[in-house]
């Protein structure tokens, strides 16, 4: 036998903790073995929390705040969001490549479920090539806003923007409403969970390719530079011009309407209102969909439980490493300022001066203006609960924006497994983002809105760093029912 | 810059006043656990059991404070219970101010994400309501109060 090393002087000290607590129990159960894991956990809780070794009592208590990710919250203005229907309908969808322009692009090319919901590309491409990262999906029902900037304020109002952006799926809730509506399966599960689909039959009432466009809308005018690009280089075919919501080659601004809008206008308003209830619909059982999204069983949340459970065998799920990282996530590291809570995320916004570009793009402050005067947000007449509680978000964000390029913060659960990172997706590692934190060495140019506990570089050692990562990685689990990684049979 | 080195140990010593009184707040202190609250995250953030009391930079009005259910979370919308007298022996309640709440993060160089509202309920009372501190931390708190127009700051501070 080697001399004890200090991890297994650790292990031994914390299985002496265990055998104690048990031999507690069963003292006070005047001998009865038989404990059920139940009483057991009760009785460990009763204790308070197993206090590793190296650990203090407070950043115990702070790691506990992490785990377990609950059950998603419910959502008022969604009452189909739970429903199992209305989730096998929106997992349909999800992977069905119908719902664009060029039939090619699912809401799974991005958030591909065999790269973790995501596409492993700096930038995400729909129809064209969009100007930020694609965001995670894990645990998104906890999510408080949705994309980057939070332009939407729930799950079920976020799935319908892509699908009526020109960039990512340029397409309509006309033609979303007509494939539903034109596929047996599609039909029959919407009816039983939503009842009638418009008669989209009847093509003078319904004609193709209609929609609303929105007006200075911020994807339109970056379709529109799509398109210049495209035409500056020379392309023989000409870039569509369905991208376009204003202008148009011999014809003055002001006066041409795009053909989407031409066509919703010759629509009736009831008919107008019956398509665009049904495709609220087709978001409500994306998001129902999405809700199935659960990462809750990393080694983080085993480490957790043995906090709770004094079980020396769970706490053993992190290693050295990985508990030396946590330590510091949580401390000098500061990680936890923002990514705190049981995503690792305060669902907010900060400009962290992230290197990249466009350095233009501003963030939170259009996506204020967005969710603000969003046509399916929480508040309008398409919620289910447009007066209660989920609306306070929205009614109380500053009328006075603050200065910066803010983006929410990510959640960390899974990060290890979607790389690259940032809302740019400008650092391509984990060991990348430590280092951009830590060194400040190639930040953005300074906007005076920045983080200001990150202006100057930490002190981090190559070996805290390493910890660090080791520490995201027990972040993982990728354990999903696999039947919800793929269309339906 | 002691705030700045201080910052993360507060947000754990609060966490911890947290999980001392059983993982969800003070209102379950001395409560047997069970199932159910073993299973929960512990909740991050204050205890603020009586209100706490301070007085406008310009001496005229005295302004207590207290975190709706005697808790200031991190991270989650609460309300505030404010109330507002003068600074004569008898207190006399002020009822036709407007309030403003701001919070600052010095060491952040910002502060909240969002714009509280109050509401008067009479006899010197206000609701704010709209709040959310969405870090742990050194926090400042201003309340300001407008009364015919003239507006005078109370100055306070917690670490979340």
């Amino acid at each position: 036998m080697g001399a004890e090393s200090p991890e297994d002087h650790t292990l031994g000290m914390r299985t002496a903790a265990w055998l104690a607590l048990c031999v507690c129990f069963v003292a006070a159960c005047g001998g009865d073995a038989e404990l059920s894991a139940l009483e057991v956990r009760r009785r460990a809780a009763a204790l308070g929390p197993f206090v590793p070794e190296g650990f203090t009592t407070a950043e115990v208590g702070a790691v506990l705040t992490c785990s377990p990710v609950p059950p998603a919250p419910a959502d008022p203005t969604n009452k189909f969001a739970d429903d199992p229907n209305a989730a096998l309908l929106g997992q349909h969808l999800f992977f069905d490549r119908r719902l664009s322009k060029n039939g090619q692009t699912a809401c799974a090319t991005c958030h591909d479920p065999r790269d973790s919901f995501v596409d492993l590309d700096p930038l995400a491409t729909g129809v064209l090539q969009l100007e930020r990262h694609t965001p995670s999906l894990w645990n998104v029902a906890h999510q408080r806003w949705f994309f980057w900037d939070g332009r939407a304020d729930s799950l079920w109002g976020q799935a319908l923007i892509p699908i009526e952006s020109p960039l990512e799926h340029a397409f309509t809730r006309s033609e979303v409403v007509r494939v539903v509506s034109e596929d047996t399966t599609l039909r029959v599960l919407y009816e039983g969970v939503f009842g009638e689909l418009p008669a989209m039959e009847d093509k003078r009432r319904f004609p193709a390719w209609s929609r609303p466009v929105p007006q200075n809308d911020h994807a339109h005018v970056l379709a529109e530079e799509h398109a210049q690009r495209a035409s500056e280089k020379g392309n023989d075919e000409r870039p569509s011009r369905s991208h376009q919501h204003r202008t148009e080659e011999g014809a003055t601004g002001s006066d041409w309407i795009h053909p989407h809008q031409r066509a919703w206008d010759w629509m009736h308003p009831v008919d107008q209102q019956s398509v665009t209830r049904a495709f609220v619909n087709v978001g409500k059982a994306l998001a129902a969909y999405q809700r199935k999204l659960i990462s809750r069983s990393a080694p983080f949340d085993v480490f957790v439980e043995g906090l709770r459970e004094h079980d020396p065998e769970k706490l053993a799920e992190l290693d050295a490493a990985q508990q030396r990282g946590l330590r510091l996530f949580l401390g000098r590291a500061q990680c936890a300022s923002c990514h705190h809570g049981v995503l690792f995320s305060d669902f907010e916004f900060h400009d962290t001066r992230v290197p990249g570009e466009p350095l233009t793009d501003p963030g939170r402050s259009r996506g204020i203006e967005a969710v603000r005067s969003y046509e399916f947000g929480v508040s309008t007449k398409w919620s289910d609960d447009p007066e209660g509680p989920a609306r306070e978000k929205v009614d109380f964000l500053p009328v006075h924006v603050h200065a910066g390029r803010e983006f929410k913060t990510p959640t960390l659960r899974n990060v290890e497994l979607t790389p690259p990172y940032m809302h740019n997706g400008s650092l391509p590692t984990l060991e990348a983002v430590i280092d951009f934190y830590a060194d400040r060495a190639n930040v953005a140019p300074d906007t005076g809105g920045g983080e200001r506990i990150l202006a100057k570089p930490m002190d981090l050692s190559l070996e805290d760093r390493a910890d660090l990562v080791a520490f995201l990685k027990a972040l993982t689990d990728d354990s999903l029912d696999p039947t919800l990684r793929a269309r339906p049979e | 810059m002691a705030h700045l080195r201080s910052a993360p140990l507060a947000l754990m010593l609060s966490t911890a006043v947290v999980v001392a009184c059983g993982g969800s707040g003070s209102d379950d202190a001395g409560a047997t656990p069970g199932p159910q609250q073993v299973e929960a995250p512990a909740r991050a953030g204050l205890a603020i059991g009586a209100p706490r009391e301070v007085v406008t930079r310009d001496g005229l009005y005295r302004v207590t404070w207290v975190p709706s259910g005697g808790f200031a979370p991190v991270n989650e919308q609460f309300e505030l219970d404010v109330t507002l007298a003068r600074t004569d022996d008898a207190r006399t309640p002020v009822s036709n101010a407007s309030v403003v709440v701001d919070c600052q993060m010095p060491d952040h160089g910002h502060g909240m994400l969002r714009e509280p509202r109050s509401e008067a309920l009479g006899d010197g009372r206000y609701k704010v309501r709209g709040m959310l501190l969405h870090m742990g931390g050194h926090w400042t708190v201003a309340l300001n109060v407008i009364v015919d127009g003239i507006a005078s700051t109370a100055d306070d501070a917690i670490d979340l």
